[in-house]
């Protein structure tokens, strides 16, 4: 089997499954991503959920239907597909949760949000899903800024200051948001045969380069009738970071507890951290890109 | 780890009230909770608990996948918690893909199970909602009613097969291997010590009759009322003026036609008449 070699996260993959999703990487690899047979089990597991184990520098996905994903030591995934499995689920998987774990392991803070480069330094959206995190990089993408990652963000210290990482030259759109941003969701893939979540591909546009962290917006929906911003300070800030790291669940078992909290701390002591509330029902997209462009160019 | 006690009911049927008390009374302080420390008390759809306790993102899953993995995120959740875990849903009991019910009876304590008059959950649920009466009365007639079930977006809680209220009711009373507790929401009111002594009894917590006295004190509608007016509520949907709305039972007979009245009862009179709200000649008794 041919091997591919892809760029994410300022990193070279190479891969024997390929990723039409990525960018073409050179050099070296710093991971391998290779067909392989995994175990049901992690011999000896820390923590662990439905379908994943954990362990220090081993974490184990089994989504039965799918793939069983095994990443070992922040430089390895070994994917032992289901047989009624199909390439566009496998990848998706592949990209999130495997993904979200191999970040750990390399010391490298994932938070469940989607960024764009602006010239103040990174934005990064932060919440729960289905939120408009996506649906905002999509709108800011429109206005002309790089996006830099969708859902997955990676943020890594460089001399000291916080940073984040380009991940995958795509966005992940549900119908809505694709109607939302004007486009056409039958000029999209699925990003699975069976959902209406749509594979974005950002061929112009996409950031390059690792971008500083300017500021993390919390995006809420509350009951009230007004889009708000609130900077939030101290612990608040420590807390809703936290709380958005992705698969936050996933570093009890690879203990890695202490690691996170440092990087959290750096993360609130240098990028702005606002909470971001807008009413319920009510996405008033334009309304909501204007403030927050206001906010961080201003 | 340990087990479930699950909140389950239609809703609008008083399920939030009880959550207060059992918060109130769990905690046995003098001040009441501040009903807004409760947005993150668990409800069993909420996709980020669902999200956590998988290890995967539920927007990547199929509904089928969802479907088949809810009792076993149940289970999780049940193992990762310390103590009895409180769970609201308002799912009627069904079984996932595979046949294994949703709601698994290996983790779980028991159910208290609300119930309120049909009548009573058509004027709530209306409001509620932001929709017409007729139109609730003909969503709760609909034996395939599922919430949050779009496709085209992502919902901010997991699909839940509702059913209609009389099919709702009968797969809670009927199905489960698991003790289940009924309560009326009328005898909320009407006999609220012997109610909420007996609700606080069957989930394992305290229930000493001065502890139930400052429970109920702290979690009566005034209070509740006052919250709302000076904090706000969270849990208020933008489609509604206030949750705790009147908070008394019977404000069908000021709401509702006869007509409406009438196809109400056409649907639903016999499981009405079941949990005494129709008496066997068709008179309305609560």
């Amino acid at each position: 089997m041919g091997l591919f070699a892809y760029r994410a996260f300022g990193l070279t993959i190479s891969s024997e499954i390929e990723c039409h999703e990525l960018l073409p990487g050179t050099g070296t690899a710093d991971i391998r991503v290779w067909y392989g047979s995994v175990p049901f089990h992690l011999d000896n597991p820390v923590a662990q959920g439905v379908l994943y184990q954990a362990a220090p520098q081993q974490f184990l996905l089994n989504l039965a239907g799918v793939a069983r994903y095994l990443v070992r030591n922040g430089n390895e995934i070994i994917v032992d597909p289901a047989v009624e499995s199909d390439g566009d689920s496998i990848r998706l998987f592949l990209f999130g949760s495997a993904f979200g774990a191999l970040l750990f392991q390399r010391g490298v803070l994932p938070l469940h949000g989607s960024a764009v480069a602006t010239p103040r330094g990174s934005v990064l959206f932060v919440g729960p899903s289905g939120h408009g995190k996506s649906t905002l990089a999509g709108a800011f993408h429109l206005r002309g800024y790089p996006v830099l990652s969708d859902d997955v963000s990676a943020i890594t210290s460089i001399n000291g200051v916080p940073q984040i990482l380009p991940a995958y030259p795509r966005l992940l759109l549900w119908a809505d948001s694709v109607d939302r941003l004007g486009m056409e969701s039958t000029k999209l893939t699925p990003a699975r045969a069976s959902l209406e979540k749509y594979h974005f591909p950002v061929v112009q546009g996409f950031a390059s380069e690792a971008t500083p962290l300017y500021a993390v917006y919390v995006l809420e929906t509350t009951n009230s009738r007004e889009v708000s911003l609130t900077p939030l300070t101290g612990f608040a800030k420590i807390k809703t970071l936290t709380d958005n790291t992705y698969r936050g669940h996933f570093l009890k078992g690879m203990k890695l507890a202490d690691q996170h909290f440092r990087q959290i701390g750096a993360v609130a002591e240098h990028a702005r951290v606002v909470r971001v509330e807008r009413p319920d029902g009510a996405f008033r997209l334009d309304e909501l890109v204007d403030l927050l462009e206001k906010d961080f160019v201003s | 780890m340990s087990r479930i006690v699950w909140l389950a009911s239609y809703p609008r049927s008083g399920n939030t009230w009880m959550r207060i008390f059992l918060t109130n009374i769990r905690r046995g302080g003098d001040q009441p909770a501040d009903i807004n420390s409760l947005v993150r008390e668990p409800i069993a759809s909420a996709r980020e608990d669902f999200d956590d306790a998988l290890g995967v993102e539920s927007s990547d899953l199929t509904v089928e996948e969802i479907e088949r993995y809810r009792p076993h995120a149940y289970r999780q959740m049940a193992a990762d918690s310390v103590e009895t875990l409180f769970l609201k849903i308002h799912d009627a009991f069904t079984l996932a893909l595979g046949g294994d019910p949703i709601v698994p009876a290996d983790v779980t304590l028991g159910a208290i199970y609300l119930v309120r008059n049909p009548l009573d959950v058509a004027v709530s649920f209306a409001n509620y909602s932001g929709t017409f009466l007729d139109e609730t009365i003909s969503l709760m007639a609909q034996e395939g009613c599922v919430l949050a079930q779009s496709r085209c977006r992502l919902d901010r809680q997991l699909h839940q097969r509702l059913l209609s209220w009389s099919s709702h009711i009968k797969s809670w009373l009927d199905k489960p291997t698991f003790p289940v507790h009924v309560i009326r929401y009328e005898d909320m009111f009407r006999y609220p010590q012997e109610t909420f002594t007996k609700a606080a009894h069957f989930s394992g917590l305290p229930h000493d009759e001065e502890r139930v006295c400052r429970a109920l004190k702290n979690s009566s509608f005034n209070v509740l009322q006052d919250q709302e007016r000076i904090h706000g509520f969270r849990d208020r949907p933008a489609t509604s003026q206030s949750f705790f709305r009147q908070g008394k039972a019977g404000s069908w007979r000021e709401v509702l036609s006869k007509a409406q009245i009438a196809r109400i009862i056409q649907n639903h009179g016999k499981v009405m008449e079941r949990l005494g709200y129709l008496s066997t000649t068709g008179e309305i008794l609560c």
